[in-house]
């Protein structure tokens, strides 16, 4: 990657050779896919390919010369393109997207055009891309029988292509393809045209069905079937919206894959797959779930769908995302688009020093055609990402994302026996929701933390979640001694993060130590159990000590802003520690069942959490 | 998108009754196969496993999975709005933030829509496997209902004892004890009455009466019940409806005699 210590000279020459060369591949690109369509005896796309193909070229160029202004013009002329095409002729695209990266983690905050593809050159690199990607490594299905034919070919009669990719995409709905396929063969022995089966009886129809599963499908294709032969003449309309408006049983995705494949129309869809690899190859950290960040997606896919092809683009951006861009573990090295993809960026970013990948961003002359230079406007979708600690793998797969500031408040005090003890505040989470009437340290969540400082477009720092967290005590437990207090230490540990089954929850930790802490925090149990619910609008808080946090049950990723604390403590190896551990060897010797006991009276008279009953399911 | 046409309306305020008292906020997850819900109670003690299958709906249509982050005490306060005759219709978009409600009456001269804002919930989702239970009781709805009814005079748990012969419950409490055993009857008049164990091993078990008097708010739904029990397993007591079920899960009480 960018040899850093290189001079800004340098820098620019090699951005600039690695431009040039660029443009080379794009032209080599070009040969291929003409050669590739060539080969399938289609002039339909030998035709649609090569205008694009010469809007990079030009893009490129004039990008090149604008840059150089020197020597190395001519010599890369030279250059065999040979040569270029293995290695170095991917690093330039990826290396603008690293800068952007280290620019990113270091400012702290990106724009929302981080998220889009900044110009025409860079979405034809991807689509092209997946195009190559998908021409060569596409499943041949009985109904991609005319893959790469113009779609209406002379002796079928308009919307048959439809009719069939409409029934495929129906029975591909919650069922896998390899299932599909035999009784895709027999629904279309039985009912090879739409008229065929409008006129069927529903009955047969739900017979044919049997072992699909999801009946209510076969009756929607049904119903859908006589309702487009009354309405529109028995061709199904090529206008995506029409067809999710009309059209029983057919939703904005299924609209846009018959659009697509059937029509050949420009029309983007969105599904599980195509979601994942988009929120990685724009980094969109965003919650999935919710309905601007879907937005964004949908409007992503629309800027980049193919022209042309867009039926194989679509297909292709889904097939990528089923094999090769996966949930866990994904096949980054078989990537098509891995040179123009955000969090491959971010994971190269991280492997490098952040400080020297910063240099290499300020030292670069050059501009990309795909940088993120609009930093005016911030983002205000992602949650913020501020120094994770992630393993490479997890960089990818970090999306989607939500956070949480989580302060673990200590106090040490003369416990019984004199010795000082150090005690944990816990407080019982809300009945409701993720993790309902589980304990865990104070933690604000991430719409507090935006709403605290009337900023929903930057991320959080250190500073602000203190703040919130402060704001959060003081209210919710009238703890109003923090504001006074000084024997006070306050210490940012960085953060966690935790995977439930669809979120990635990112836990900021902080640490607030009270080193004199009698009479802090009063509502502890010693102040009696009467205080215990009084404190502050119904929640339960509870001080512990770390051999009963051991013990208690608390969500995992709570535990994990704890290890953060013990690895803090560790590290700074300071007195606080020794107590603390010299503490929790003698309160082990607590019978584990007097401990268990404990707990269980805080839940429900002597009843079993049913959680332990059964896995949280593998989806 | 979900579009579902329920025809007797009464349906659906009974199911609301029938889980709002024992969770407050749940996704309903809605796809293909119909809408389901699943949630623990805020203790974690029991779990609600609720399934109604598209085909208890004219028309359903729903062509991608859904989760309707739901509060249960404003839906079933909107649900009080409708007639126990009306059709009710619910609607959601996609992308939308609202749960959007129809009903009509019979006579179809009064519409009423209401809207009902959506929340985000994060929820765990447990999987439950297949169980072989040792016991599995039978038995009218009512039955189950009013035992548990009876037996809270004495005790907040009782103890199930299954037998080849028949069903006990039993309380003990400071007042004293009581018991009601229900014999193995199979009376082909009054089927809806009889009570049926499937039985390969004796058991008996504790459970929290608090818990169970919860679940019977689901009565209305079914005239039978079946509890499903293990030792050490949480007891399973199933309302099965027309075209879907109710199902509730009560962890059994640990070491309370002991």
């Amino acid at each position: 990657m960018a040899s850093s210590e290189s001079p800004a000279r340098a820098k620019s020459v090699r951005s600039a050779a690695a431009r040039a060369a660029l443009a080379i591949r794009s032209e080599a690109q070009d040969d291929q896919t003409d050669a590739h369509s060539g080969a399938d005896g289609d002039d339909y796309d030998a035709a649609s390919q090569t205008p694009s193909g010469r809007r990079v070229r030009r893009n490129t160029t004039t990008s090149a010369t604008l840059v150089t202004r020197n020597k190395l013009t001519s010599s890369d002329k030279s250059t065999p393109p040979a040569l270029a095409l293995p290695i170095d002729n991917l690093v330039p695209d990826l290396e603008d997207l690293v800068a952007d990266a280290a620019r990113v983690r270091v400012s702290g905050r990106h724009s929302p055009d981080y998220h889009h593809f900044a110009t025409p050159a860079s979405r034809e690199r991807v689509h092209d891309a997946i195009l190559v990607w998908y021409d060569a490594h596409f499943r041949k299905l009985p109904w991609r029988r005319d893959f790469h034919n113009q779609p209406t070919t002379t002796d079928e009669k308009p919307g048959q292509r439809a009719y069939e990719v409409w029934v495929s995409e129906i029975m591909c709905q919650q069922t896998q393809v390899a299932t599909v396929i035999p009784y895709y063969n027999a629904w279309m022995a039985k009912w090879p045209t739409i008229e065929d089966l409008a006129a069927a009886d529903i009955e047969d129809v739900n017979k044919q069905w049997t072992g699909l599963g999801y009946y209510s499908r076969a009756s929607r294709l049904h119903s859908g079937a006589q309702k487009v032969l009354n309405d529109f003449n028995g061709v199904l309309p090529s206008d995506p919206v029409v067809l999710e408006k009309e059209v029983p049983g057919i939703g904005r995705y299924t609209a846009g894959a018959i659009a697509s494949q059937a029509y050949n129309v420009p029309a983007e869809l969105v599904d599980g797959n195509v979601i994942r690899v988009l929120s990685r190859l724009r980094a969109i950290g965003g919650d999935v779930k919710s309905p601007k960040v879907i937005d964004l997606h949908w409007k992503i896919a629309k800027e980049l769908v193919h022209q042309n092809r867009p039926g194989c683009f679509n297909q292709g951006l889904m097939e990528l995302g089923a094999t090769v861009c996966t949930p866990q573990n994904p096949k980054c090295g078989e990537c098509p688009v891995q040179s123009s993809c955000r969090a491959y960026a971010e994971m190269l970013d991280n492997q490098e020093s952040r400080q020297e990948a910063f240099k290499a961003f300020e030292n670069r002359s050059t501009r990309a055609d795909d940088r993120d230079d609009n930093t005016t406007e911030a983002c205000k979708l992602c949650v913020p990402q501020e120094d994770m600690e992630l393993r490479d793998q997890e960089l990818l797969t970090q999306y989607p994302r939500k956070a949480c500031a989580v302060s673990i408040l200590e106090r040490i005090r003369k416990g019984p026996n004199g010795k000082p003890t150090s005690e944990f505040l816990l407080v019982k989470r809300p009945e409701k929701g993720l993790l309902a009437g589980m304990w865990e340290f104070p933690t604000v969540e991430q719409s507090q933390l935006r709403a605290d400082h009337n900023q929903p477009d930057t991320p959080s720092t250190y500073k602000q979640r203190s703040e919130s967290s402060q704001r959060y005590l003081v209210n919710k437990f009238k703890f109003d001694w923090i504001k006074t207090c000084k024997d006070i230490q306050r210490r940012d540990l960085g953060s966690v993060q935790h995977l439930f089954s669809h979120i990635r929850k990112v836990y900021h930790a902080e640490w607030v130590l009270v080193v004199d802490g009698d009479g802090v925090g009063n509502v502890g149990r010693d102040e009696g159990k009467k205080n215990k619910k009084a404190a502050g609008e119904g929640l339960e808080v509870e001080w512990l000590t770390a051999a009963e946090l051991g013990t208690a049950a608390i969500p995992t990723g709570i535990n994990k802003t704890f290890q953060l604390l013990q690895k803090y403590k560790a590290r700074a190896g300071n007195d606080v520690d020794e107590s603390s551990s010299g503490r929790k060897r003698k309160k082990l010797e607590v019978p584990e069942d007097v401990a268990m006991k404990a707990k269980k009276v805080k839940k429900e008279d002597g009843l079993a959490d049913i959680s332990k009953f059964f896995k949280p399911s593998a989806k | 998108m979900l579009e579902a046409r329920l025809q007797t309306g009464a349906l659906l305020k009974k199911v609301l009754e029938a889980i709002k008292e024992l969770i407050t906020d749940a996704n309903f997850d809605c796809s293909d196969n119909g809408i389901a819900l699943q949630a623990m109670d805020n203790s974690h003690v029991a779990l609600v496993a609720l399934l109604l299958r598209h085909d208890g709906f004219e028309p359903y249509r729903c062509d991608r999975s859904l989760a309707l982050g739901v509060n249960l005490v404003s839906l079933s306060k909107v649900l009080r709005c409708a007639g126990n005759d009306d059709i009710i219709t619910l609607k959601a978009d996609d992308t939308g933030d609202v749960l959007s409600l129809t009903f009509e009456n019979t006579d179809n001269d009064r519409i009423s829509e209401y809207e009902l804002k959506l929340m985000d919930i994060d929820s765990e989702h447990l999987g439950i496997p297949e169980t072989a239970y040792d016991a599995i009781v039978q038995m009218s709805s009512n039955e189950f209902a009013r035992i548990c009814r009876d037996l809270q005079v004495l005790s907040d748990s009782v103890q199930i004892d299954v037998t080849k012969e028949g069903v006990k419950f039993a309380a003990k409490g400071e007042l004293g004890s009581g018991s009601v055993t229900l014999k193995q009857n199979s009376n082909v008049d009054k089927e809806e009455d009889s009570t049926t164990i499937e039985l390969n091993q004796n058991v008996s078990l504790n459970f929290s009466l608090k818990y169970l008097i919860n679940f019977t708010k689901a009565t209305a739904l079914s005239g039978r019940v079946s509890l499903s029990m293990s030792s050490e397993v949480p007891l399973l007591v199933e309302y099965k409806m027309e075209s879907g079920y109710i199902r509730y899960y009560l962890a059994p009480k640990i070491g309370e005699d002991v």
